[in-house]
């Protein structure tokens, strides 16, 4: 039942271009397998639907849950599904048509079962469920657009005959689309056809649409391509560089497909930690699911050193994904440094442009992120040569400038030596000279007290005659010669009396004689 | 042990080698310890470039979207 479930739920996702998680999660199906609701109150007991969900997917539940319970019993709507067959575009097989069976008429079969009478909400839903499985892959040109605030409704029209589709699409897959549509317009759509109950008109209710025709992609290509380059998304200042040496690399890009395997095997054995979030990579899915991806990402941007997104060569039509400006908008937005290997024929795909570093093919991407890597391993080899060569090189200088120097002080040691000589020699002439002129002043000064001393004995001996002579003269002069002759020296006292009226008449005399003193008194006075 | 930073040990060795190559007159002793310290961020980054298996791991969708 489960399986059955999930089944429908898959199909039931892929008609609408959406993810399974978007028609019903896991959890969903699970309750219903263990609750097997029998109608709609039971159903919305389910946590995770309400009436919204009910609406657009409780007929066709119900329906499964029945068959699988009760076997071949058969509702009236279950006849119906059974009875009713349409001629299906099958797009997952390429647009295959194949026709089931045409053996009743539907007006016919309900009336002959009047106890299984549908209401006419029970017959659109009916409808509904049968159309829920038509998902289809239209063209056509675009004869009337009427965009809301939520939802744009359009028109297409056969090219040629008349045939006219009424077509709706929600406004945020409008705009994730990146197609502005515009009257006159040939644009493919892929979407579901409903019935809208209340008017009873069936319109297809699209998930994608693209612009149908090379010339109508360029031409959009090159608008979009404009307007990204007047905002500067292109601008060299705003490229990052890629770590040289990356190893947290978040990888997306498709399972399938050669480029994972050339990406992978051009990588080499480098240590890279890759993150691999698997994608499509081509149509509108692939939009939605690589804008997811790198959402996904960014969560935690600190985890990656770089952003790789890889995808083999194509047509301008088959890179239509990388052109989408969402998904450009996602790429520049990244916080994680965007490395972009989508291979392209002609045009650079918009998405490569807005990256950080954009190479051509998922190899080139691989060599890009090992390139350095296998620069430093020849960078190491070099180095390993390189650095005790240096060494060696300084030793050698080292060994040559300690040669020259040594030689250079030997040589002023030898001239030192030779200075040295010279200069002892000039001192000992000038010691030598010293030595004569100080003996010449020796013997000088010898004859020289020679001469003082034969000087000195001279002055002397004529002093000492002098002396003699003088002697001999003051000798003449001594009164004492003179007393002997008898003459007496008389004084007055101390005064030597050399007249007669130095005295007067008492006086007392004293006569100095040869030999002895004689007082004597005056008494006459002869003048 | 911990984690080479590849580009900074390169530089640091190509640092060492501009060294020599500027020096003038080299002082032995610091020539020396250059060396040692060069040996060592080769060493450290050879032992980097050593090829080592890629890991890979996929994303888990489901996970995810729950």
């Amino acid at each position: 039942m489960l399986q059955t479930l999930r089944q429908w739920r898959d199909a039931q996702a892929r008609t609408e271009g959406v993810e399974t998680f978007r028609v019903f999660p896991n959890a969903v199906l699970e309750a219903l397998v263990g609750a097997m609701p029998g109608n709609k109150e039971e159903m919305m007991a389910i946590k995770g639907i309400k009436d919204a969900k009910f609406r657009k997917y409780g007929t066709a539940l119900l329906g499964i849950i029945k068959e699988n319970m009760s076997g071949n019993q058969s509702s009236p709507r279950e006849s119906l599904k059974k009875d009713v067959r349409f001629k299906t575009l099958d797009f997952g097989e390429n647009a295959k048509t194949k026709e089931i069976s045409k053996e009743s008429d539907l007006k016919s079969k309900i009336e002959n079962q009047e106890s299984s009478t549908l209401s006419v909400s029970q017959f659109l839903d009916g409808l509904n469920t049968e159309l829920s499985g038509m998902a289809s892959r239209v063209e056509g040109e675009v004869s009337s657009v009427d965009e809301r605030e939520r939802v744009v409704y359009f028109t297409i029209k056969d090219s040629k005959d008349e045939s006219t589709l009424s077509c709706l699409i929600f406004r945020y897959q409008y705009d994730i689309s990146g197609v502005k549509i515009t009257i006159g317009d040939k644009i493919i759509i892929e979407g579901v056809p409903e019935i809208y109950k209340p008017n009873g008109r069936l319109s297809l209710k699209v998930g994608v649409i693209e612009l149908s025709g090379v010339g109508a992609l360029q031409k959009a290509y090159e608008a979009l391509r404009l307007k990204f380059e007047q905002e500067g998304l292109f601008a060299p200042e705003r490229k990052r560089f890629l770590p040289e040496f990356p190893e947290r690399i978040a990888l997306i890009t498709s399972e399938q497909g050669a480029a994972i395997g050339d990406f992978t095997m051009n990588l080499g054995a480098q240590g890279f930690k890759v993150k691999f979030y698997p994608t499509s990579v081509e149509g509108k899915k692939a939009v939605f699911e690589i804008m997811k991806a790198i959402k996904y990402f960014n969560k935690q941007p600190e985890k990656y050193d770089v952003l790789v997104i890889v995808r083999g060569g194509g047509s301008l039509e088959s890179l239509q994904a990388f052109n989408n400006e969402a998904l450009v908008r996602e790429v520049a937005g990244s916080l994680i440094p965007t490395l972009l290997g989508v291979g392209h024929e002609k045009d650079i795909t918009l998405a490569a442009l807005v990256s950080d570093r954009m190479v051509s093919t998922p190899t080139a991407t691989a060599k890009e992120l090992r390139m350095h890597f296998d620069e430093a391993r020849q960078s190491v080899r070099h180095f390993e040569t390189q650095l005790p060569a240096l060494f060696r090189e300084v030793l050698s200088d080292v060994r040559n400038v300690l040669g020259t120097d040594s030689e250079i002080l030997l040589a002023h040691l030898h001239s030192f030596r030779e200075l040295v000589v010279t200069l002892r020699q000039d001192l000992m002439e000038r010691l030598f000279l010293i030595q004569s002129a100080i003996e010449r002043k020796i013997e000088s000064l010898r004859q020289g007290r020679k001469s003082l001393n034969n000087g000195f004995s001279a002055l002397f001996k004529r002093v000492e005659e002098h002396i003699k002579h003088s002697s001999e003269r003051l000798e003449q002069y001594d009164p004492v010669c003179v007393l002997r002759l008898g003459y007496s020296l008389i004084r007055k006292g101390t005064q030597v009396i050399k007249n007669s009226g130095d005295v007067k008449i008492g006086d007392i005399l004293s006569l100095q004689l040869s030999k002895g003193k004689v007082n004597a008194k005056v008494e006459e006075i002869f003048e | 042990m911990p984690k080479v930073n590849l580009s900074d040990s390169l530089k640091k060795v190509q640092e060492i080698i501009r060294w020599f190559d500027n020096q003038e007159e080299v002082d032995v002793e610091k020539g020396l310890e250059k060396i040692k310290e060069g040996t060592v961020l080769i060493q450290e980054s050879r032992t980097r470039l050593k090829e080592i298996e890629n890991e890979f791991e996929v994303v888990k969708k489901e996970l995810e979207k729950e």
